[in-house]
């Protein structure tokens, strides 16, 4: 028998945390500044377009198992300038990303050689807004070379850098990150410092950097506290992403905490700063970011339209009806 | 495609890329042409820096340049062209002069490392490029891939595949464009090259759609229509 305590009709009030309140943000535009798409579905896109994100930027990263030629690091970067960017076209979504050799790999030493030789042939690529995700994750010699490598790279190409921040030893890791990027001689507008929690984010504000937050389930930020945070320290400066890969991760990770952040009071200029607006500020750094692109609302890519010619371009996908068990 | 229509196209294009570009910006475009033509290799940079240099918009064209085109290149149009694609087949029509096996290894270069709106200039531009048969295989790569975009560059506004894929290739782009249900009007040649592998193919598509109860295109069955006229 079914209980109706569950049923939503109007008359009861909604729970705090249903996910009917995603209705509540419903009509505002989201930027989701890191997700990896290329570990995600076609249901995802579409779900992520629903919910109103509009554009999203995916950082080169690990893919789940180490790669033994650079050859495949080659096309992996091909594919974010590429196939995938073509994926998320089809569903209106503006693709972005950006490309680096991620901390795990910089371990590869031998590897890693041939892949900086690789980076100079796509960081001036269209639609690559930074070097990223760049960084620490355990923290060695090797990585600390690659590290500084690629900020010479941004430097040089004049690029925002979007570091990804250990998981284990995170504040010292994330201290250390700033200081090498400064003593490099980069701007602390210049890097957008990624996967903050409450013992890093006052640092990496107090030094000018941008603090992005990961809502990610169980081991990075959940948005309750995300909430909090945003209470207690504003909006400057602060962006969230969901960081959603081949893990347990959640591709409405923004839309979703845009919802709780009403619920919970903030006001919609704030919401807008940390989950649309400050992402496009830190990243249009790079001059290959125009939100004129994403920001004419449509349901086909209109950033593939040209003027006088109305027809949609590029083999929109076509809907599939969820309401139904028919698949014609 | 003779050395006199080269030069007129190149002219003419020239012309259209002044009139649509900006005057800064066309000063920069031209030195690069400059250093291209010091160094070949330098196209690697500037096919993609120009992204950063030249502002992206829709081509203006005249009637005087659609007929021009039209007279010189019979087929081919800039109908969605922008100042991108525009600017990077200008730059790969500087390369040539190269040598063969260079000019060759610096294309498939391109190719190679090429982000969309790039391989979109490409594909786009194959019918300019020197020793034409060599990029058969390059243009049915390039049907073979699911970029919507790609495809569009390769079947629309483009007599390449018209004038030198083989049958088999041919074919895959047509069947490719009805499957996709892409816009088979704009496809150059269309029409003009059945043959009884495709009909038998279209045959058999035909059958399929209507096992399946779904719709066939009016242009399809225009196309089979035609076969009758053709072959008996």
């Amino acid at each position: 028998m079914c209980g109706n305590q569950f049923f939503i009709n109007g008359e009861e009030p909604l729970s705090t945390t249903s996910l009917a309140l995603l209705e509540t943000v419903k009509g505002m535009n989201f930027f989701d500044p890191h997700i990896h798409m290329t570990s995600r579905t076609t249901d995802d896109y579409q779900t992520m377009a629903d919910a109103g994100i509009v554009a999203i930027i995916e950082p080169a990263f690990w893919l789940g198992q180490p790669r033994t030629s650079a050859h495949t690091f080659k096309d992996y970067y091909s594919s974010l300038i590429g196939w995938e960017r073509f994926r998320a076209s089809q569903f209106g979504i503006k693709h972005y990303c950006t490309i680096g050799l991620n901390a795990k790999e910089a371990n590869n030493t031998a590897l890693a050689e041939q892949v900086m030789e690789l980076l100079p042939l796509f960081v001036c690529k269209e639609g690559v807004v930074g070097i990223g995700e760049i960084g620490f994750d355990d923290q060695t010699a090797a990585e600390e070379r690659y590290y500084r490598l690629q900020l010479e790279l941004a430097k040089n190409a004049v690029l925002p850098v979007q570091v990804h921040t250990p998981h284990r030893d995170k504040k010292r890791g994330t201290v250390r990150s700033m200081e090498i990027a400064l003593e490099h001689g980069l701007s602390p507008d210049q890097l957008i410092i990624d996967h903050n929690n409450e013992e890093t984010v006052e640092e990496v504000l107090n030094k000018g950097f941008w603090a992005a937050f990961t809502i990610y389930p169980f081991t990075k930020m959940g948005n309750e506290r995300m909430v909090t945070l945003v209470k207690k320290y504003g909006a400057e400066r602060i962006m969230i992403n969901s960081a959603a890969d081949w893990g347990i991760s959640d591709p409405l990770a923004v839309p979703k905490t845009a919802a709780l952040m009403k619920a919970r009071g903030i006001s919609e200029e704030v919401i807008r700063l940390v989950t649309y607006q400050n992402a496009i500020s830190a990243f249009s750094q790079s001059g290959q970011l125009d939100p004129q692109d994403f920001e004419i609302k449509a349901t086909v890519d209109q950033s593939e339209k040209f003027a006088g010619n109305s027809v949609l371009r590029g083999g929109q996908q076509p809907r599939i009806d969820r309401s139904s068990i028919i698949i014609s | 495609m003779n050395e006199l229509i080269k030069k007129q196209l190149d002219e003419l294009m020239h012309d259209i890329a002044r009139r649509n570009v900006g005057t800064d910006e066309w000063r920069w475009f031209e030195d690069q042409t400059i250093k291209l033509a010091n160094c070949p290799e330098h196209i690697y940079l500037v096919f993609s820096q120009l992204t950063g240099k030249l502002q992206k918009k829709g081509l203006k064209l005249t009637d005087r340049d659609k007929e021009a085109l039209q007279l010189m290149m019979p087929g081919f149009q800039m109908r969605t062209w922008d100042t991108h694609r525009l600017a990077r087949v200008r730059l790969l029509l500087k390369l040539r002069g190269l040598e063969k096996s260079r000019y060759i290894v610096v294309l498939h270069r391109l190719f190679d490392y090429a982000d969309v709106h790039e391989l979109v200039a490409l594909y786009g531009s194959l019918i300019f490029l020197e020793y034409p048969k060599h990029w058969r295989s390059v243009c049915a790569e390039g049907i073979r891939t699911n970029i919507g975009l790609i495809h569009e560059a390769i079947m629309y506004d483009n007599p390449y595949p018209f004038f030198y894929l083989d049958d088999g290739a041919w074919n895959q782009l047509i069947l490719k464009a009805i499957f996709n249900n892409m816009k088979l009007d704009d496809i150059v040649g269309f029409y003009g090259r059945m043959n009884k592998s495709l009909i038998s193919s279209l045959l058999d598509y035909v059958a399929e759609r209507k096992a399946a109860s779904r719709s066939i295109s009016r242009t399809v069955l225009q196309l089979l229509d035609l076969r009758e006229k053709i072959f008996t």
